[in-house]
């Protein structure tokens, strides 16, 4: 059995964007409002506590979501609030994607399970976790010959 | 430190790029577009080559854009075949890699188009039961060397040992007369209407009123007796089934279907060929399909259903283009034995006869007296109503002797581990032979007539694709039972003994 969880830079990412709507939030808050007033100030330190509430839960969040692949199923986890497991046989499984994100993030990949009933996404795993993923699901390369032969 | 563009994610050269022609065939229906004006902007050229560049310069840069798109797309795009995967590559800013074992490949697809094969180009799909369902898997533009490298390694995996050949080629009019089962007017209308279209936007709008005028002209000279609307709509009709007839007709031609192990081939087409390697194991359902007129001259048009084939545009998925009743039983057991129709065991009882036409009854009888009344209450438009009183009640007529004809063919068989199932809907008569274990969900539903008749509607949800549905109506509950338990009974048998794919295993 192999299990594992989705790597920190899905806390980074969602702290980041915390951030950023706090950020504009509290922009917001000092633009629209009269200075040295309680509306200003009220509403300054419910962003900053919001804001704070985010980043934590985005640590508690990311720690929630984790894999779990056995000789039966492959199975994801997110969620603290509203949690979601979803489960796929591996007798149902027909493809296995790779992808890569749009932005540089080093050692980072996420997987597309396609399966009969639908798909399921595992966004960015350790490499590590991928290869070790996809050597259990993919067959073994036994003669390497016959692999580079089968090169085009 | 791995990098976005680390070596192992993206070394291309572990993988065979596309075709140099995929470049530009990503584009290629917005090419003409801009092309066309480009060329006649160079044949108006007055020797200024700066005014020109002046008048056309948003024109080629453009052009330049989407060839540079479609350069980066071909340099990052690859397929690799190895010892039982298949691994593709594609995307530039969010690169995927797939892989595909051959084992849970359903269907691979090579399509010849005429204007690739000097090039020696070839477009291939490969479709597992997994992914979208309007999209293939893979879907890439490769050299036809490649391409049959691919085909070849999965045949090794579906031909596991020397094997009989079977091979089942019909002849030219059987091809004919699927052509004519399966051609539609919308979708020859459809074709003419873009061909009249596009032609316009490439040619000028004087080219299509004058293409539009000429045709106008035609149905004039056809319309003989026929109110002037009456006949424009019945040579939109007619002209568009026509179209759709040839078209079908090039599409199927050449049709050949072969069976070796695990391998279903299928061949068809004479101007584009399209080549079908098909897992036999992952057929899901064979459907056999008949008009009123089939039904009397005795001809079965066969279709099968597995992923990927017949997903194309204007693709079918046929097994058998039309084939006689004894032809029927000689060429499955020559290349589709394990689906083989059953005769009917449990079918409609006759009580529930008047329950199955009785709408019919009701809708001929009120046509026919609107039609009469309507006839004596008009009698300066009698040649109207003559006309739309006809196209009214001749298809609601021919509705009726279908179902009546329904009644006799509606029912359920079953063979060993594979059940029949015949209905009909619209116009024509199904028959699907299905394995136990390729049903997903079969439901049934009772009106509070059915109650009392002791009857109920039987649905089966068969697995493919496109979310296939028979309806098999009017059972009686006692067959209904039965047929619940002898299904029960056989997926069980198929879960101790699974399916066996090698022909020469069948007893």
């Amino acid at each position: 059995m192999i299990v594992g969880r989705v790597s920190r830079w899905v806390q980074w990412l969602i702290s980041a964007a915390v951030l950023l709507i706090g950020a504009a939030a509290a922009a917001a808050a000092v633009f629209f409002t009269h200075p040295y007033s309680a509306l200003r100030s009220g509403l300054i330190i419910t962003i900053i506590i919001l804001t704070a509430a985010g980043v934590v839960y985005s640590g508690f969040f990311r720690r929630s979501c984790r894999f779990r692949l056995t000789n039966e199923y492959i199975e994801f986890q997110s969620g603290i609030l509203y949690q979601i497991t979803r489960r796929i046989r591996r007798s149902s499984i027909m493809a296995v994607t790779e992808v890569r994100l749009p932005f540089p993030m080093p050692g980072i990949s996420s997987l597309l399970i396609s399966a009969m009933g639908g798909s399921m996404l595992l966004p960015l795993l350790k490499v590590e976790d991928v290869s070790q993923i996809l050597q259990v699901l993919l067959p073994e390369q036994q003669d390497e010959g016959m692999a580079e032969q089968g090169n085009v | 430190m791995r990098g976005w563009l680390s070596r192992e994610m993206f070394d291309i050269n572990k993988y065979s790029r596309q075709h140099p022609l995929a470049i530009i065939d990503g584009f290629k229906r917005y090419i003409a577009l801009l092309l066309v004006p480009l060329v006649r902007s160079l044949l108006l050229f007055t020797g200024d080559p700066y005014s020109w560049l002046r008048g056309v310069w948003l024109d080629v840069l453009v052009l330049a854009a989407m060839v540079l798109a479609g350069l980066l797309r071909w340099m990052y795009t690859g397929l690799s075949v190895k010892s039982g995967e298949i691994e593709s590559c594609c995307g530039v800013l969010l690169p995927k890699r797939r892989h595909i074992l051959f084992c849970n490949v359903s269907s691979v697809t090579v399509e010849h188009t005429w204007y690739f094969k000097p090039v020696k180009a070839v477009r291939v799909r490969i479709e597992t039961d997994a992914g979208n369902r309007r999209a293939p898997d893979v879907k890439m533009l490769l050299r036809r060397e490649d391409a049959d490298h691919l085909c070849s390694c999965l045949s090794a995996q579906l031909v596991r040992r020397p094997v009989m050949v079977r091979r089942y080629e019909p002849r030219g009019w059987y091809v004919g007369i699927l052509s004519l089962i399966t051609s539609d007017s919308i979708g020859g209308a459809v074709f003419a209407a873009t061909l009249i279209s596009q032609s316009g936007k490439l040619l000028g709008q004087e080219a299509e009123d004058r293409l539009i005028t000429s045709l106008t002209k035609l149905m004039r000279l056809v319309a003989f007796w026929l109110p002037p609307a009456a006949a424009v709509i019945a040579g939109v009709l007619l002209g568009g089934w026509l179209i759709d007839f040839v078209l079908n007709l090039i599409r199927h031609l050449g049709f050949r279907a072969v069976r070796r192990g695990g391998e279903l081939y299928i061949r068809c087409g004479i101007v584009t060929v399209r080549e079908y390697l098909l897992s036999a194991g992952r057929v899901n359902f064979l459907q056999l399909r008949q008009s009123i007129l089939t039904k009397i001259f005795g001809y079965y048009a066969g279709m099968v259903s597995c992923t990927g084939y017949g997903k194309g545009k204007n693709e079918q998925s046929v097994l058998l283009p039309a084939v006689g009743r004894d032809d029927l039983r000689r060429s499955l057991s020559l290349i589709l034995p394990e689906l083989r129709p059953a005769p009917n065991r449990w079918h409609p009882p006759l009580r529930t006869l008047w329950r199955i036409i009785w709408p019919d009854v009701l809708l001929n009888g009120v046509l026919l007296i609107c039609w009469r009344a309507v006839w004596r209450w008009l009698p300066s438009l009698r040649e109207l109503v003559l006309f739309l009183g006809m196209m009214m009640v001749l298809p609601a007529a021919w509705h009726l002797l279908v179902r009546l004809w329904s009644f006799f063919h509606t029912g359920i068989g079953r063979r060993q581990d594979t059940f029949t199932f015949r209905a009909t809907k619209g116009y024509r008569l199904f028959t699907i032979v299905c394995r136990a274990d390729k049903v997903d969900k079969i439901v049934i539903t009772r009106s509070i007539f059915q109650r009392q008749g002791k009857c109920a509607d039987l649905q089966i949800w068969l697995r493919s694709e496109r979310r296939t549905r028979i309806r098999v109506g009017n059972l009686s509950i006692e067959d209904v039972e039965a047929f619940l338990a002898e299904f029960e009974e056989a997926c069980q048998e198929l879960e101790l003994n699974p399916h066996i794919e090698d022909l020469e295993d069948l007893s």
